[in-house]
This record gives structure tokens, C-alpha cells and sequence, in this order.
């Protein structure tokens, strides 16, 4: 159950997840639309059923969770209820969170957001027909739900188990309006449980989750608690979003950008080459672009005439670059061999040329600016000498003079350190297996590159059958839960242990810290969790990496922690660049 | 002919490239299949496959060694499917492996969840040696193993006959070709918008765009390759031909960058798509239209140009200007129609390649056409797309085809139609 928990903080920060605000201390002016370059079309609006990270920003400025991390600190912040939730302990070993909505909260259609629209938006989750849903395995921990007769705003969620992230997951549910998606009350007939047992062809649902999946309810009627409605959507082309009228959270004045609307309209324009989107910004056809490659932003940068007339922001959106390692693989399985690697990768060097400098070192499996990072650990220095003098010590020898070291293992079969690397056809992945391939040859390893499509290479990573791998990994700006990836029930099947590391002191400390319902407890474990992982290389770690944005120089935009990066509802326009203007 | 062989072209790509959209349908590794139980995440393929006719077969008929079961096509989930036939390809007995799988079957639904991995896997097995390992595994793991088990990998098959099995109109390829012609090209993988909505939206981009193309090029082959032909002392048409053969040489994904780089900012002189004027706003197709009109005119007006020199050189031509005709009426009159022949051949069959360089063409100018949704689809794996794009391609190379035959027939009714 807890396992499901765990993943579904990457959704809750997808969703809300904030790092810090920015910039200037100017006056400002409010800006009538802005227009935001996205590079693919969004598969649906639907908080239940969208899969892609551009669908779920922009449902962000539709429908609004119950509670969203705080920009400045991360500490969870109340945004549909009224008041930071009680949790409750059970004696079973389960938990109960209690929750109360604001009062006049208010759909579009004025009626009033209810307990009824949390129930309903739980129960879709599992009701039948809902099987594509990713929601699922994230909410699978919530038993129940329960309401109290005499307050139409209160209610409690019951969970099986406690778990340190319960309420940034359960608190990171969208509520979408029952009135619009399930008319006819067919849900309510069910308990939370009968939906999640149901067969779909006796529940008569048939028709209800028909239309709750179809475009009509996915790319036309868009409405939910959010500052913005969808006005239209043109196929290829563009997805518009306007500001509703009479939106209750003009009268409840919270401090999250979440709740700010700005703009009026926001555009979002679907343009999927980089350099078209360059040209539309150039000519003010374009206000914000995200996703640039470090080339382009440094041509942002150091041209004068660019740099007068654009930003170019820079959001730390918790992203890590390493490299993973199979450490049952029959060569990496030697730790001896990870550790020369970690020597040969000059991390230093890959910032300045590949990132042009827009990243900082990776040292953990924490990222460094989230909380229960071990500021005391130092990265592995680049040293090709040491990685061959590692080892020569552990019985890698060039014996036949090959450029390529070997070793006997006690069945006296001879093991060459050849190491296949596997890529994807990415130029940053290219870079990375270019350079390591350079330096490790100075080590004595021959690093084979092959290019695969990523679909091929998790599937590898799942089975195991792989050596090496360069990642992108992002996290969630709450603590960090290291179980799904490093704990030894999640090598193989369903889990995202690739590495295979873990040993039962790691798997201990791993669940110590899931057991911790206070994280300030568990720094000790934290740091010790981190210690226990970086003694064993089963990663190689390159570089935490900003997210480069550009916009026009009168613009003051808002960043976060989590892509896209920035928040496009609360742009404002400089006052002076608008007296000018004027 | 050429419809129905498209036809099995795509479908046959289509089931090459998607060996088992049952199980990525309903995410059986992963998502919401997470908490359910292996046989239940079997039961959810299993009804997925069939509500798209999965469980069909392939043709009208099939060619098999007699020992294959009639009803291989019906066995679901599709990995289990291709298990069974590799199994079949092993010879182990049909009949044996059927009744072994049912009974394996009927223990799965009662198994605890780790003893139900095994039944799993050997439901999978491939091989005789997969399946004695996978065997082997299942009784250390504590199962129950059906007594045929041990059976099913010595037995051999024997000695078989080639058999044919009819099974009539009852196919997938039957139902593809079916679907496409009635219009129910079914619905998005990804974003659950009918396939025909997509496709009709992004088609008048890409027709317009090739449309134009194709009339502006065959304008500007005629008028250039006459000129080349009357003119061919001329300074200018030596450096006209000289420029032309260095546009068709220059790639079209060059030629765009740079028409984008210099020809859009700052110089404006071209508007680029931002995707947010309105839909009857030309403007910002004329320059996707000049760079495709760039690097295909060279081509064509040459090879226009040697088809008219050729019709020049012929004796009637040369019996008309001892006549006296005027040079004028004997080039448009006599020459230039039999000469213009070749060209509408090959610009009829020019769309589809034309398409082609709609991918890059959309993509840079940001253009929503059919050239970008195969793209997107493609990289998405989005195949009831793909499958009809393909499709509908196909149509429009045949009607090309067919139009410039039926054009070519005019011009010169000794031709006669023939199916191509």
C-alpha cells in the first residue's frame, strides 16, 4: 500500500509543487494574456485519466487540490480546506486525517463545493472503467472515506497503514465538480470498497465511464475550483485558458501562487521545434519558452542585443542527472570496478561543457536543495590514476597488453572490463557516454555504447539486464521516501529498484524512515540511508541541472521547483516597461 | 489492387510493430495493475482483446502442420498466444498443451499471489527448455503442477501434414479493411479523440499545402523547361539551371532553417505559424510553400526540359517547321502536350513523397498537417493513428495516380487505362 504512497508524490508535485519565488522588486502592472510555448499537444484535461506532465500543468490552473505545498519552505499549505488537517494515529496501525473545506467555496455554476465532489472524485479513481487510471496505485492506501451528518464540509480519509507521506499524497487530490462529470449520482449508490472489488459488466457503469472519458469531458467542458476555465482548444495548434468570473478565490486571499491569476487569458501555443519557438519569441509572437537547450540560453546570455531585450530565468526544478549501475551485473557486481568508474567521471567538466554551467554537483540520492540532504558528503574527484590504481589492487590486470584489463574469477573463467552503456538517442545522453567512454580507456575500460529507444532500456533496467544507464531523475519537494528505488522488495516486477542494490542494514534504515510520522525524526536515518548508498556506488552522479527559461525583459515571472518551472498565472508586467510602452 | 495491397502493407506493420497492445492497453506491468492479483491483471487483457477482436485471425485462411490446433487465435492474452505457437514450432502435441493450460488455468484463480507468478510464467514459457525450467521452478516454489506437466516437454509430435483451414470473412484483416472503408477508424491510444476527428483536422493543412505545391510546380516546369528549350544560348539560362540544380541539391530541412533564420526574423518579410491566427490566414504558408517549391523545381523543370527536347528533335516536329508553322504554335501545339506528359506521371505520384517532406515542412513552421500527427503518433506508438494515416496516404497516392492517368488519357487517347 505504502509503496503506492510513495509514487504518488511525484503526481502530488507535479501538481503543486513549488520552490521559490522570484526576482524583482519593482512595481507592477497586471497583464492582459500571455502566451506560453508548449512543445506537444496535452493527451487530455482530465486530473483522473491525463498521463503527461504538460496535461497535468495546465490542469493545474483549473482544478485546485486540497492542500499545495508553500513556495518558500514546502511545508504544506491549505488551499480547498480551512485548516491544516488532524491526523490520528489508529491502534490497528492504520491512520484517519481529518479534513474540513473552506466554507463558500463555490463551482462555476455558483453551487457550492461539497463533500459530495471529494467522494465523488475519490470513487471515479476506482470505479470501473477507470482501469487506465495512474491515480490508482497512488490512492490505493485510502480504505474509506467518511462524512459526518450534521457538517456538509467535513470529512475523513482512513487509511490501512501509517506512512510518513500520507498527507502530501492524500492532500494532493484535484477535486473535480460531481454536478458536471457524474450528473445522475451514479456513484454514490457505491462504498469506496465495492467500487475498488466491482466486476465492471454487472455495475452498470458502462455508460457513466463512457462519458467520463470521452473528449467531450476531456477537451471541451473544462471547468473545476481552479482561477481558469478552458474557453478552447485547437487541435495542433493551441489551448486557451480564461480567467472565470466571480472566482471564489478572489475573496479568500492565500499566499500560493497557485491562487493568483493574473492574466486574463493564457495561451498555451504548441510549437515542437526549439528554434521555430526562438523566432516567434523574437518577434513577440511568444512570452515565455522552457525546455531550451543550454547552447540556446547561453546565446540568450552573452549576445547584447538579446540580452536587452530578454530574461533568462533559471528554476531549480529538482532534477538529478546520474548514471545507474547493475550492481548483480557479473563485471559491476565488484564494487572495486564501480568505484574506479565514479573516478573517471569528470563531473566538473561536464557542467562547464555540457551544461555551460547551468548546474550544480549531484552528491546524493537526495537532491541537494531538498531537506535530509547530507551536506557533509563529498563527490567523488575525477582521477583516472586512482581508478587504475583501484583496480590494479583488486586483480584487474592488462594481461595481454590490450588496453583492457581482465581478471580470473574462482572458477578460473577470465572476465574482460568491457561495460556496455546504454543510451538513448538524446545529445545529452550522447555527451555524457562520449566522455566517459574517453576516460575510462585511460582506466583500462572498454565502454560499450549501444543506442536504444527509452521504452527498451526501462524494460532492460526492469529485467535486469543491463550494466549501465544515464537517467534524468526528478523528485518531489517533500522528504525524500528512498523505498520504491532502493529497497531490496522492489529489484525486479513492479519496483524501480534498477540498481539491485540493498542489503538488509539498508532495508532496515529504509524503513525506519517510512515509519517516521514526524520527518524531522528521522534525520539520523536519512543520513545514515545516504552514507549507506554512496559507500556502495551503485550510481555515478554528473549533475543537478536548472531549468533555463526566457521570457521578454518587462515580464516577472514566478518559478517553482517542479516543471514546468515557472507560474504562468501570476506573470506581471514591469510598470516602468509599461509607461514606456504607453 | 494497389488499395488492397496498402492495405496488408500497413496491417502487416501495424502487427509487426505492436506485438502486444493488450497488455500496454491495460498497463500490465504497471499503473493500476500494481495492486491487483497476476489472474486478475490476466482477466483485464484477456477482456481487452476481445472487445477488440484480438482473438480473430490474421486471414482468410492459414497453412498449418496438422497437429496445430484450429483455434490457436483464440487463446488470450497475446503473449501466452505467441507462447502457444512457439510451443507448436517446438513439436510438442497441440492437443497436449491445450489441455494442459486449461488445467493450469483453473488453479491460477485460487493460488496466493507468489505461487500465482509461477503459473504465470508458465503460461509463458516459449520453449521446452523455458518451460522445464519454469517447471522446475514452480514445484521447488511449492505448486501443484498438473500431471500432463512433466508430458508436455518430452512429447513430440511426429510426423505432420500441411493443412489448410479456412476461416472465412471472420479475420482482423477482414475488419481492418472493413473498418477504414465505413469510416470507423476507432479511437486514439493516447488521448482517446476519434482517429477520424484527428485526421480530418490536420488533412486540409497538408492538402493545401501539397495542393499548392504541386500546381505551382507544374506551372513553373513548363514555363521554365520552354524557356531553357527556346532560349538555350542565352547567359541566363545557363545560370537559371545552375541555380536550380544547387536548390534541389540543398537538403529541405537546410533549405527551411535557413528561409526560417533570415526570412522570418528580423527581417520579416515572411510571417511565421505561431498556431494562434486564424485558420484562413494564408500568409504563413507561403513560405513552407517556397521552400518545397525551391527544392523541387530544378527537378522537374529538367526533366520536363529534356522531355521537350526529345518531342523537338522528333521528325514531325521538324516536317511542321519546314511547313513553315510558327515556332510559337509548334511548341505549344505539337510539343509541349506530348511533352507534358511524363509530368503530370510523375507529379500524380508525387504526394506521398510530398508528405514525407510535410514532416519536416510542419515541423519547422509549425504547421498541424498530416506530415506532424505521424510524427507525434509514431514517437507515441498511437497505432489505430498510424495504421490510418498510412491508410489515407495510400488513398491519395492511388487517386493521384489515377487522376494523372485519366489525364494523360486525354491528352493522348491512344493511351489506354490500365490498373496500376
Amino acid at each position: 500500500m505504502r509503496n503506492s504512497f510513495q509514487s504518488s508524490l511525484l503526481l502530488a508535485i507535479l501538481l503543486f509543487g513549488f520552490l521559490s519565488c522570484t526576482t524583482e522588486d519593482k512595481e507592477s502592472a497586471q497583464v492582459e494574456s500571455i502566451r506560453v510555448r508548449i512543445q506537444e499537444e496535452p493527451d487530455r484535461l482530465h486530473p483522473i485519466l491525463s498521463k503527461t506532465g504538460i496535461s497535468q500543468q495546465i490542469e493545474s490552473r483549473i482544478f485546485l487540490p486540497l492542500m499545495a505545498p508553500h513556495p518558500d519552505n514546502f511545508s504544506l499549505q491549505p488551499i480547498l480546506i480551512e485548516k491544516y488537517p488532524d491526523i490520528k494515529e489508529k491502534e490497528d496501525g492504520g491512520m484517519q486525517i481529518d479534513f474540513t473545506l473552506r466554507n463558500n467555496l463555490r463551482w462555476p455554476d455558483q453551487s457550492a463545493i461539497t463533500v459530495k465532489d471529494v467522494d465523488f472524485t475519490l470513487k471515479s479513481i476506482f470505479a470501473p472503467g477507470m482501469e487506465e487510471s495512474n491515480l490508482r496505485a497512488y490512492f490505493d492506501g485510502v480504505d474509506s472515506i467518511s462524512f459526518y451528518p450534521d457538517d456538509s464540509l467535513s470529512f475523513s480519509f482512513h487509511l490501512s497503514q501509517s506512512y510518513i507521506l500520507a498527507l502530501p499524497a492524500t492532500g494532493g487530490l484535484n477535486i473535480m465538480p460531481a454536478y458536471q462529470y457524474d450528473p445522475d449520482n451514479q456513484l454514490t449508490n457505491y462504498t469506496l470498497q465495492e467500487l475498488k472489488s466491482i466486476d465492471s459488466s454487472s455495475a452498470g457503469l458502462n455508460m457513466w465511464s463512457e462519458k467520463m472519458k470521452s473528449p467531450a469531458l476531456s477537451r471541451t467542458k473544462i471547468h473545476g475550483s481552479g482561477p481558469y476555465a478552458l474557453e478552447s482548444w485547437e487541435t495542433g495548434r493551441f489551448i486557451h485558458l480564461k480567467k472565470k468570473k466571480n472566482w471564489w478565490g478572489e475573496d479568500h486571499p492565500i499566499d500560493n501562487p497557485i491562487l493568483t491569476a493574473h492574466p486574463k487569458d493564457i495561451y498555451y501555443q504548441i510549437i515542437p521545434d526549439e528554434s521555430t519557438a526562438i523566432q516567434l519569441l523574437k518577434s513577440g509572437q511568444l512570452d515565455i519558452i522552457s525546455d531550451l537547450s543550454p547552447l540556446q540560453v547561453k546565446e540568450f546570455i552573452e549576445t547584447e542585443a538579446l540580452a536587452q531585450e530578454f530574461n533568462v530565468h533559471f528554476s531549480n526544478v529538482l532534477n538529478q542527472y546520474v548514471i545507474l549501475l547493475n550492481t548483480k551485473d557479473k563485471v559491476l557486481q565488484d564494487r572495486s570496478v564501480r568505484r574506479a568508474l565514479a573516478h573517471l567521471i569528470d563531473v566538473d567538466q561536464f557542467i562547464e561543457e555540457v551544461l555551460q554551467g547551468y548546474g550544480s554537483l549531484a552528491r546524493s540520492p537526495i537532491h541537494p536543495a531538498k531537506p535530509f540532504f547530507d551536506s557533509t558528503i563529498q563527490a567523488t574527484p575525477f582521477n583516472p590514476q586512482k581508478a587504475a590504481d583501484i583496480l590494479e589492487e583488486n586483480g584487474w590486470l592488462d594481461l595481454e597488453n590490450s588496453g583492457v584489463r581482465e581478471k580470473r574469477d574462482a572458477q578460473g573463467t577470465s572476465h574482460s572490463l568491457k561495460i556496455e552503456l546504454l543510451i538513448t538517442g538524446s545529445s545529452l545522453s550522447q555527451s555524457i557516454a562520449l566522455k566517459l567512454q574517453e576516460t575510462a580507456a585511460q582506466a583500462g575500460i572498454q565502454i560499450e555504447i549501444s543506442t536504444l529507444s527509452f521504452r527498451n532500456i526501462l524494460q532492460k533496467m526492469k529485467s535486469g539486464d543491463f550494466q549501465m544507464t544515464p537517467l534524468s531523475i526528478r523528485s518531489s519537494p517533500f522528504p525524500y521516501d528512498p523505498y520504491q528505488t532502493w529497497h531490496t522488495n522492489n529489484i525486479g516486477g513492479a519496483g524501480s529498484n534498477y540498481t539491485r542494490f540493498g542489503s538488509d542494514s539498508s532495508d532496515a534504515v529504509i524503513e525506519r524512515i517510512r515509519n517516521h510520522l514526524d520527518p524531522s525524526k528521522a534525520r539520523p536515518d536519512y543520513e545514515k540511508f545516504q552514507n549507506l548508498v554512496n559507500q556502495d556506488y551503485p550510481v555515478l552522479y554528473l549533475a543537478a541541472p536548472l531549468q533555463p527559461l526566457v521570457t521578454p525583459r518587462n515580464i516577472k515571472l514566478p518559478l517553482t521547483a517542479m516543471k514546468p518551472g515557472y507560474f504562468e498565472n501570476a506573470v506581471e508586467i514591469s510598470a516602468d516597461d509599461l509607461q514606456k510602452n504607453n | 489492387m494497389s488499395l488492397i495491397f496498402i492495405l496488408s502493407i500497413a496491417f502487416f506493420i501495424k502487427n509487426a510493430s505492436h506485438q502486444f497492445p493488450d497488455e500496454h492497453r491495460v498497463s500490465y506491468e504497471t499503473g493500476f495493475a500494481n495492486q491487483m492479483s497476476l489472474a486478475d491483471k490476466r482477466t483485464q487483457v484477456i477482456k481487452y482483446g476481445k472487445s477488440q477482436k484480438l482473438n480473430r485471425p490474421q486471414f482468410y485462411f492459414s497453412i498449418r502442420p496438422s497437429h496445430y490446433p484450429k483455434m490457436t487465435h483464440k487463446i488470450l492474452p497475446l503473449r501466452e498466444q505467441k507462447a502457444v505457437r512457439k510451443l507448436l514450432l517446438d513439436n510438442i502435441p497441440g492437443k497436449l498443451i491445450l489441455s494442459w493450460r486449461e488445467k493450469v488455468i483453473h488453479q491460477l484463480d485460487s493460488l496466493p499471489q507468489n505461487k500465482a507468478a509461477f503459473l504465470i510464467n508458465l503460461l509463458q514459457s516459449s520453449s521446452r527448455k523455458e518451460l522445464s525450467q519454469n517447471l522446475r521452478l514452480a514445484s521447488k516454489g511449492g505448486v501443484n503442477l498438473p500431471r500432463e506437466s512433466e508430458t508436455l516437454v518430452t512429447a513430440k509430435a511426429g510426423f505432420t501434414f500441411p493443412t489448410l483451414h479456412w476461416h472465412g470473412s471472420q479475420n482482423q484483416w477482414h475488419l481492418a479493411g472493413k473498418n477504414f472503408l465505413f469510416g470507423n477508424w476507432g479511437v486514439s491510444r493516447i488521448d482517446g479523440q476519434a482517429v477520424s476527428s484527428k485526421i480530418f483536422s490536420a488533412l486540409p493543412y497538408t492538402l493545401f499545402i501539397n495542393g499548392a505545391a504541386i500546381i505551382l510546380l507544374f506551372l513553373t516546369a513548363i514555363l521554365l523547361g520552354s524557356w531553357w528549350v527556346r532560349s538555350k544560348n542565352r547567359p541566363g539560362v545557363q545560370i537559371s539551371r545552375q541555380i536550380a540544380y544547387f536548390l534541389y541539391v540543398m537538403p529541405l530541412f537546410w533549405l527551411s532553417a535557413l528561409a526560417i533564420a533570415f526570412l522570418t526574423q528580423p527581417t520579416g518579410i515572411f510571417p511565421l505559424s505561431s498556431g494562434m491566427e486564424s485558420k484562413l490566414d494564408y500568409s504563413h504558408y507561403l513560405l513552407p510553400l517556397l521552400c518545397i517549391w525551391l527544392s523541387s523545381f530544378g527537378y522537374l523543370s529538367r526533366m520536363f526540359e529534356d522531355k521537350l527536347r526529345s518531342e523537338w528533335s522528333k521528325p514531325y516536329i521538324q516536317l511542321a517547321q519546314h511547313r513553315g508553322i510558327p515556332q510559337r504554335k509548334l511548341l505549344f501545339s505539337y510539343a509541349l502536350p506530348n511533352a507534358i506528359i511524363p509530368i503530370i506521371t510523375l507529379l500524380g505520384a508525387a504526394f506521398p513523397a510530398l508528405v514525407s517532406g510535410s514532416l519536416i515542412i510542419e515541423v519547422l513552421f509549425n504547421i498541424p498537417g498530416m506530415g506532424r500527427l505521424i510524427w507525434w503518433s509514431l514517437q507515441e506508438q498511437d497505432w489505430p493513428v498510424v495504421f490510418n494515416v498510412i491508410l489515407i496516404i495510400g488513398f491519395f497516392a492511388w487517386l493521384g495516380r489515377w487522376g494523372a492517368d485519366q489525364w494523360s488519357r486525354y491528352l493522348d487517347p491512344r493511351m489506354k487505362w490500365t490498373d496500376p
